[in-house]
């Protein structure tokens, strides 16, 4: 059941090398690659049970055995989102470029060799082959933004590089501290593996894992290759880095730091809730200062991503069940807004924020973009009704009953998203239209197609959470139980006893 | 929206309304709906010229001055935070991120003239490396 998600991408690539195919037909193949990957993830998904916390689809075979290197796949209510949103964003990605890409072969199986590593990565059930999964990313994600990026594209794509490079070292140590120091046979993973360590050497461990983590994430100080990523990178690349690489990160934190050293963890949480606040805070202000959209909304990122570290910290179900949200929801938002912000700048030639204005003119401006956009920002800034006031709602309420006063400036944050979003929206799409944008190229449907799709999700998963939250809600609980085990008996909340979300 | 509240369960129950609150809230919206329909709308009510009062209009017309104060204080502090923030980020995090990133290009830069060709030299660092090493190890056994 699984196998095909992480492998069909590999199986396209040798289409790419059929004969006679240029440009535009190379893309369809792509699109088609990508539209059955999601089509199969839909199929997995409605065959999901979300009623068991259990991993589900177990593959299991035995591949480097000496090595404790086994092919093990399986998909519980953590991963199930976050596959079935990689295969949307993924297909949007394709969509989005430009029919006219240069060395279209190439760019197409770095997007595939991308998409197997970041499924593989979410379905594996082995230490390493999640390693090998995460790895498999990095140098076609190098390539994309080194060689279809923008002026200073090499700065960036060997920024990203060492950065993630030295993520994956770090990991890599944790995962063979976790191993070796706790006498494992193998590198499959069971959360227990890393009981029987010291809390010493959990925490050493554990802190490789953070770093690790934290620089894909990106939490604040690791952070500052993603803004020069962003600004380099083509519009698909951007919303593939923002809607799915990020995420690897967060599920990492998820998976790797709470579900291995849930006692480590339970010690370290006010830490982790008050670097959350930073990072949060960090990345909120800093986007308030940018001129430039695109970078506007890799800050923003930075600071969406720190609600995830805020509500992972708190680890009650609610606040576990809002990360997983929060990633969805995330994902959704920011490829719809560097969606419209690659319309933007394909139409108009510029992203600085105070050279654009009066976008959503009617007649010669880009109404559908700019009403779209408002739409995202609102969402973004976690307006009622939207997928983001829903991720949000529940991180706050989760964390809240933990770490009151890192709740209430992580609201601080929400408050400020909405101040640099609607500077945003004010500054480009309100006031009159400017000589030089009166004859914008028309925006064809098929330019909008994935920003509607994008927007119709964010609105329906916003009024309809429960579809989502079916199949997470069994996971949630079962997460933080080990969490809350390990808690001292007086920290214990009625929240970590709390049926999640629906009745 | 009052679908998700109430499947949120964060509606409160009709049993948790305070009568007394609501009967506040109603009543001083009647209030003011009262006076406004029956204040004639004289021409020294419009624009007075005694400066008191005069000044008590503009404080009520332009909501006792809320937008400016908020735009002098919260809205430039905000924006001077912010502005200060971004510099913190591109100059100090960045810019250590950089420095490291130039200190090992010099570090190569300086090390290739080490290769002198003399094999006591590349002794005395193999030695060194290991000693180093070999501290380092039982440095970090003892703090174990």
């Amino acid at each position: 059941m699984l196998g095909p998600l992480v492998w069909l991408p590999m199986v396209g690539v040798g289409l790419f090398f059929l004969p006679g195919l240029d440009g535009r037909r190379l893309r369809h193949v792509a699109l088609a690659i990508a539209g059955l990957g999601f089509l199969w993830s839909l199929v997995v998904a409605l065959q999901f049970n979300g009623q068991t916390a259990a991993l589900q689809f177990v593959q299991n075979l035995d591949w480097l055995a000496p090595l404790g290197l086994n092919y093990r796949l399986g998909v519980d209510g953590l991963s199930m989102p976050l596959v079935v949103m990689t295969g949307l964003l993924m297909l949007v990605a394709i969509y989005c470029t430009e029919p006219e890409v240069d060395r279209p072969r190439l760019y197409y199986i770095m997007v595939m060799l991308i998409y197997t590593g970041v499924i593989g990565a979410f379905l594996s059930q082995n230490l390493l082959l999640f390693f090998l999964f995460y790895e498999l990313e990095l140098i076609p994600l190098y390539l994309l933004i080194g060689i279809w990026g923008g002026p200073r594209r090499n700065y960036a794509a060997t920024k990203f590089v060492i950065y993630t490079a030295l993520s994956g070292v770090l990991i890599l140590a944790a995962f063979l501290g976790v191993v070796l120091l706790g006498g494992a046979r193998s590198f499959d993973y069971d959360g227990q593996m890393a009981s029987g360590l010291s809390m010493t050497a959990q925490l050493v461990l554990l802190g490789g894992i953070l770093i690790g983590f934290g620089i894909k994430v990106p939490l604040f100080p690791f952070h500052t290759w993603l803004p020069d990523a962003h600004v380099e990178a083509s519009t698909p690349v951007s919303i593939l880095l923002a809607g799915v690489l990020l995420k690897l990160g967060t599920y990492g934190l998820l998976r790797f730091g709470l579900g291995l050293f849930p006692e480590a963890w339970a010690a370290i949480a006010p830490f982790l809730a008050s670097w959350a606040v930073v990072s949060v805070l960090f990345g909120t202000f800093s986007a308030i200062a940018q001129k430039d959209m695109k970078k506007m909304v890799a800050y923003s990122s930075i600071g969406h991503m720190g609600f995830v570290l805020l509500a992972a910290a708190a680890a009650t179900p609610i606040s576990y069940l809002g990360t997983i949200f929060q990633m969805v929801a995330h994902g959704l938002i920011s490829g719809l807004l560097f969606v419209l912000v690659g319309v933007v700048y394909k139409k108009t030639k510029t992203r600085d924020i105070d050279t654009l204005k009066g976008l959503l003119n009617p007649e010669r401006g880009l109404p559908v973009i700019g009403s779209l956009m408002i739409l995202a920002v609102m969402a973004s800034a976690g307006m009622p009704g939207m997928m983001g006031f829903i991720s949000e709602f529940l991180i706050f309420r989760g964390s809240f009953e933990r770490f009151p006063i890192q709740t209430l400036l992580c609201m601080v944050g929400t408050g400020l998203t909405a101040v640099y979003f609607l500077l945003l929206v004010n500054k480009t799409f309100f006031g009159r239209l400017p000589e030089a944008f009166t004859n914008l190229p028309e925006v064809r449907w098929s330019e909008r197609a994935p920003g509607f799709v994008l927007a119709v999700l964010i609105v329906i998963f916003g009024l309809q959470p429960n579809w989502m939250a079916r199949w997470s809600e069994a996971t949630a609980v079962d997460a933080v139980k080990s969490v809350a085990l390990v808690r001292p008996a007086m920290a214990q909340l009625p929240g970590d006893q709390v049926s999640v979300y629906s009745n | 929206m009052p679908v998700v509240l109430t499947r949120l369960d964060l509606l409160p129950s009709l049993g948790q309304v305070k009568p007394l609150v609501v009967l506040l809230v109603v009543a001083s919206g009647a209030i003011g709906v009262a006076i406004g329909a029956t204040t004639p709308l004289t021409r020294m009510l419009s624009r007075p010229l005694q400066p008191q009062r005069r000044f008590m209009q503009d404080l009520l017309a332009y909501d006792f001055y809320v937008d400016r104060f908020y735009e002098r204080t919260i809205v430039r502090l905000v924006g001077l935070f912010s502005t200060a923030v971004y510099w913190f980020d591109r100059y100090v995090v960045d810019g250590i991120v950089n420095g490291v990133g130039l200190a090992s290009i010099m570090g190569g830069e300086a090390l290739k003239y080490s290769i002198s060709g003399r094999s006591q030299g590349y002794m005395l660092t193999i030695l060194l490396g290991i000693g180093l090493l070999g501290a380092f190890l039982s440095w970090s056994k003892m703090g174990f």
